[in-house]
Order: C-alpha cells, then sequence, then structure tokens
C-alpha cells in the first residue's frame, strides 16, 4: 500500500516533475520565443534606425540642395525679370524709333507677307497695322518706274528675298508707289536682307515720299532752264551789234572806238563762256544731262583736239606729243561731247599756264577695268597749301591769277564733275614751278 | 530773191537779222510768235522758215509738229537758230526734218547769215 503510496506518489511526483518540465520546457520556448521577437524587434529596429538616419542625411542633402536651388531659382527669376526690363526698354525704344521715324518701314517675310510695319508707312499707304500685317505687300501697294508698273518678279523686294541683295532707289530712278486707292506719290527706297542662320528669311523696307523733293527738283531744272534763256537773249543782243558795229554797219569806226568795241567783244565771250559752263554744272548736279554712247578712238579723239587747239600752241610755240606704251587701245564709249569739255579744258589749261616754248604730253594708257588719260605740262604747277582747293568752283590759286587774270575757275570743277558723271576719276600731282600731270580714268 | 520767215519774240535781235539778211540779199520777214508766222503761212509762201524754239505760248517744237502734219507746209526747210543747244531739243527737231540746228553763242552773226543762206 505503501507501496503502492508510494509508488502513487512517485507517479504523482514524476507527473508533477514532467509537468514541471513541460511547463519549464513551455516557459522556455516561449521565453525563448519571445526573445527572438525582441531580438528581431531590436534588429529591426536597428535597421529602421539606420534607414532613419540615412533618410535623414539623404533629406538634409536633398533640403540643401532644395535650398540651392531656391536661390537659384530666385536668381533666375531676378535675372529674367531684369532681362524683361532691357527687352521691354529695348522693345520700347525700337518701337519709339520705328513710330518715329520719318521713312516708312515695312517688314516682309519670304512670303512677301508683312510681318511689321510702322506708323509712317501706314500713313502713307493708308492702312492700319492690324489690316497690313499678314497680308502681302503686293495686295497693299504696286511700285511704278515713271508710268510703268512693275512686274512682281523683278521688284526690287523680291531680288532682294531671292539673292539677299540690297537696293537703292534714288530721286533721279523715278519710280512711285500706288495704292489700291489710285493715290500714286514719288518714293526713294531700298530694300535689305533680313537674315537668320545664314539664309534670306525675309527684307525690311524702307521708303520715304518725295513729293516735295521732286518738285524742288523740277523748279530748280525749270529755273536753270529759265535763268539759261534769260540770261543768253542779251548776251547775244550785246554780241550782235558789237560785231554789227566791228563790221561798219553803222559806218566807219575810228582805231580807237575798234579798241574799246573789241574790250566789250572780249568781254561778251568771256561773260557767254562762264555762262555756258555754269550751266552744264548746274545740269550735271541736277542730274540734267544725258550720256549718250558713242564709240570713240582715243587716239584719234587726242589728234583732232590738238588739231583744234592749234592756233593756241602755235602762238606759244608749244611742242606737243601722244605717248603710250600700247600701240592700239580698245574703243570706249562714251559721250564725245563730254569727253571734248573734258579735255579742251585740261588741255587749255596746259597751254595757258605753261610758259612759251613749253611741251605738253598727252598719255593714254589702260588696263583690265579703265582707260587712264593724263596730260603733262612744264608749266607754273599748283602750290602746295592750295592743292586740296583745285576742284571748288570758283577758286583759282594765286599764281594761275598771276599768270592768266581773266580766268573764272570753273573749268576743273567741271572737269571733276564730268568725269564722275560718267563714273571715271580724276587727281593730278603737281610740283610748284615745274608742272601739272592730270589724270582721268574712263571705265571700259 | 529768195524768202525768208525769221520766228524771233526778241525784238532786239530781229532788228539786227533783218539788217543782215537785208544786206546778204534775202528777203524777208519777222513773226514774233508761232501764231503769227502761222498767219504769215498761210498767206504767203517762203522759202525758209528761221526758227526760234523758246517762243511764247506754241513753243517753236510745237510750231513744228503743227507745220509737219500740215499738207502744204510740211516739206518748208527749216532751219533752228536757238540760244540753248540741248542734245534732247536737238535730237528733237532731228526727226521733225529741220536742216541746220546753229546755237547763237557759238557763232558770230556773219556766220549764221552765211549758212542761212547757203541752205537757201
Amino acid at each position: 500500500m505503501f507501496f503502492q503510496q508510494t509508488k502513487k506518489n512517485q507517479i504523482k511526483s514524476l507527473k508533477k516533475g514532467l509537468m514541471i518540465e513541460r511547463l519549464n520546457s513551455f516557459t522556455n520556448n516561449y521565453l525563448e520565443k519571445q526573445e527572438h521577437r525582441l531580438i528581431f524587434e531590436i534588429i529591426k529596429n536597428t535597421f529602421d534606425l539606420r534607414r532613419l538616419k540615412n533618410l535623414t542625411k539623404k533629406f538634409a542633402e536633398q533640403n540643401v540642395r532644395l535650398n540651392e536651388n531656391e536661390v537659384a531659382m530666385l536668381n533666375i527669376l531676378e535675372d529674367s525679370n531684369f532681362l524683361q526690363k532691357v527687352l521691354k526698354k529695348e522693345r520700347d525704344q525700337a518701337t519709339a524709333i520705328l513710330s518715329s521715324m520719318g521713312e516708312g518701314l515695312m517688314v516682309v517675310d519670304n512670303n512677301l507677307k508683312i510681318v511689321l510695319i510702322n506708323l509712317m508707312a501706314e500713313k502713307l499707304l493708308e492702312i492700319s497695322s492690324e489690316k497690313a500685317v499678314g497680308r502681302k505687300i503686293i495686295e497693299i501697294v504696286s511700285l511704278l518706274k515713271g508710268q510703268e508698273k512693275i512686274l512682281v518678279e523683278n521688284l526690287p523686294v523680291v531680288q532682294t528675298l531671292k539673292i539677299g541683295k540690297f537696293v537703292n532707289i534714288g530721286l533721279e530712278d523715278n519710280y512711285y508707289y500706288q495704292l489700291p486707292s489710285g493715290k500714286k506719290f514719288p518714293v526713294i527706297l531700298s530694300d535689305a536682307p533680313l537674315m537668320g542662320d545664314g539664309i534670306v528669311v525675309g527684307a525690311v523696307v524702307v521708303f520715304k515720299d518725295i513729293t516735295e523733293e521732286k518738285a524742288l527738283d523740277e523748279s530748280k531744272i525749270s529755273f536753270i532752264s529759265t535763268a539759261s534763256h534769260q540770261l543768253r537773249t542779251p548776251l547775244t543782243a550785246v554780241r550782235w551789234y558789237t560785231e554789227m558795229l566791228n563790221a561798219g554797219d553803222a559806218g566807219p569806226l575810228t582805231d580807237e572806238q575798234k579798241k574799246f568795241l573789241n574790250e566789250i567783244y572780249g568781254g561778251v565771250l568771256r561773260l557767254g563762256d562762264t555762262l555756258n559752263i555754269l550751266l552744264t554744272l548746274a545740269r550735271v548736279e541736277g542730274k540734267q544731262i544725258k550720256i549718250k554712247s558713242e564709240k570713240i578712238n582715243i587716239f584719234q579723239f587726242a589728234n583732232n583736239l590738238i588739231k583744234e587747239l592749234e592756233p593756241s600752241i602755235k602762238k606759244k610755240n608749244i611742242s606737243v606729243e601722244i605717248k603710250s606704251d600700247y600701240k592700239k587701245i580698245p574703243d570706249i564709249n562714251l559721250d564725245s561731247a563730254l569727253l571734248s569739255q573734258v579735255m579742251t579744258n585740261l588741255f587749255s589749261n596746259a597751254i595757258r599756264y605753261t610758259d612759251e616754248s613749253g611741251h605738253i604730253e598727252i598719255g593714254v594708257n589702260y588696263n583690265k577695268f579703265e582707260v587712264i588719260c593724263y596730260i603733262k605740262d612744264n608749266g607754273i604747277g599748283i602750290p602746295e597749301d592750295q592743292k586740296d582747293k583745285v576742284f571748288e568752283k570758283f577758286f583759282r590759286a594765286e599764281n594761275a591769277i598771276i599768270k592768266v587774270p581773266d580766268g573764272n575757275g570753273l573749268g576743273l570743277t567741271l572737269v571733276k564733275n564730268l568725269v564722275e558723271l560718267w563714273k571715271g576719276r580724276v587727281w593730278f600731282e603737281s610740283e610748284l614751278g615745274k608742272g601739272t600731270i592730270f589724270y582721268f580714268t574712263i571705265p571700259i | 530773191m529768195k524768202k525768208i520767215l525769221v520766228v524771233e519774240d526778241e525784238k532786239s535781235l530781229c532788228e539786227a537779222i533783218k539788217i543782215k539778211l537785208e544786206k546778204a540779199g534775202a528777203e524777208n520777214y519777222i513773226a514774233n510768235s508761232a501764231e503769227e508766222a502761222i498767219e504769215f503761212l498761210k498767206k504767203n509762201g517762203i522759202d525758209l522758215i528761221w526758227l526760234d524754239i523758246r517762243l511764247p505760248k506754241m513753243n517753236g517744237l510745237q510750231f513744228l509738229e503743227l507745220i509737219r502734219s500740215n499738207p502744204d507746209w510740211k516739206n518748208k526747210k527749216v532751219i533752228i537758230v536757238s540760244v540753248s543747244g540741248s542734245e534732247e531739243i536737238k535730237e528733237k527737231t532731228n526727226k521733225l526734218g529741220v536742216i541746220d540746228y546753229i546755237v547763237k553763242s557759238e557763232l558770230k552773226l556773219d556766220d549764221i547769215i552765211k549758212r542761212v543762206i547757203a541752205i537757201t
């Protein structure tokens, strides 16, 4: 029993022990698991912390970058504000310049469509900017040369767009603008290409209404022609009656009367020459001279000139020769009357300002571009300090006045004007007391 | 005797021309305007017209065009004697069949008369 009891107790205690053991094991197990979890949690937290730290670091870095960006953005904003102000100022200035311009201005694109038109152009072409922009220039104005309308393909602005050419049309070109209303006015204009990346993207047309200038020009021409007639007619009367008196048409004259009459006659002839030269000058300056094109052999021309002036050459016993580096000079195309005026003036000057028994050389040479003529004398020369005035109207050098008192100082002005009229050049070399060479060129 | 009609508005010049032409043995009539010259031509036959370009009202060029379009006068000999010698006018008168163009200031009066008589 006891044994049994003991056994029972033993079993009990065994059971108890087992239970404790189980409990222990369970507890241990549990604790172990808990510990794992904790460790896991700790590890996890540690990781989170590291991430957090990293994140914080990144965040801080990004924050710095953001701050930097913000500053940069503010700077950009500030800059752009400044630039905007500058641009606005420039745009305002450009607008002010464009609208205050005395000339009309239009900007067209490659298709002749108007992109911009200024106030003066709006006024002259009788169209508002709103209506003009986007329309083709040829729809709002036509260009005429004299009476004839210029075809679209020949318009200067089309040429500018096509080949990037600058075109200038002046007063003498006689161009007109005509509006769809029929209104017509004379213009001068210039077309310039508008370049973008090296190609023509448009053109700028600047034009001016020259109604007043044209009227002034015409009144100047009519003044010249009237003055010419009014001065020449009485001069002719004086000349003719002097000739008649001299010829004895009013009875015989004493020697003294004849002498006085000759003085009158000399004066009248000089007055006539001066008047002629002044009128020619006025015509050249007023662009009233039309240049004829005649084939001229310059050697022959020079020979004829020498023959014409032979009396005065012989009178002073001057020797004359024609020189050239070439046997033959190509014929030139020029107005013989104008060439004659130039050469006669230079040659007569050479004769007048050269002493008796002097020497004159007429030279003719040429190159690819021009025929170069010169007239060289061994006369009195031009004083150094007066050389820059030689071509001025009415100027005569001091030594020239002493040598030949009755010159008008217009000959060389006319020479320069005429040579420049045919697009040649004129210049001289001179040494006082030794002589002068006058050169002039004729383009080939 | 050859008959010359001088169309010239400047009276002082007309007097000199008249004296010289008479001395040279030419019968001459003076018209001080183109209109006067037309009236004269309607009534009289002449051998040569001495014509100035610048005239009051109808000018010398217009007068020349007018006589060239008239069957009775279109073959009349005309010589221009003018103070100006612009190429443009010379060319126009040339086309209208004038015999000569004399610029008054380029010749002595005696030489002008000689040329005119030679043409008539």
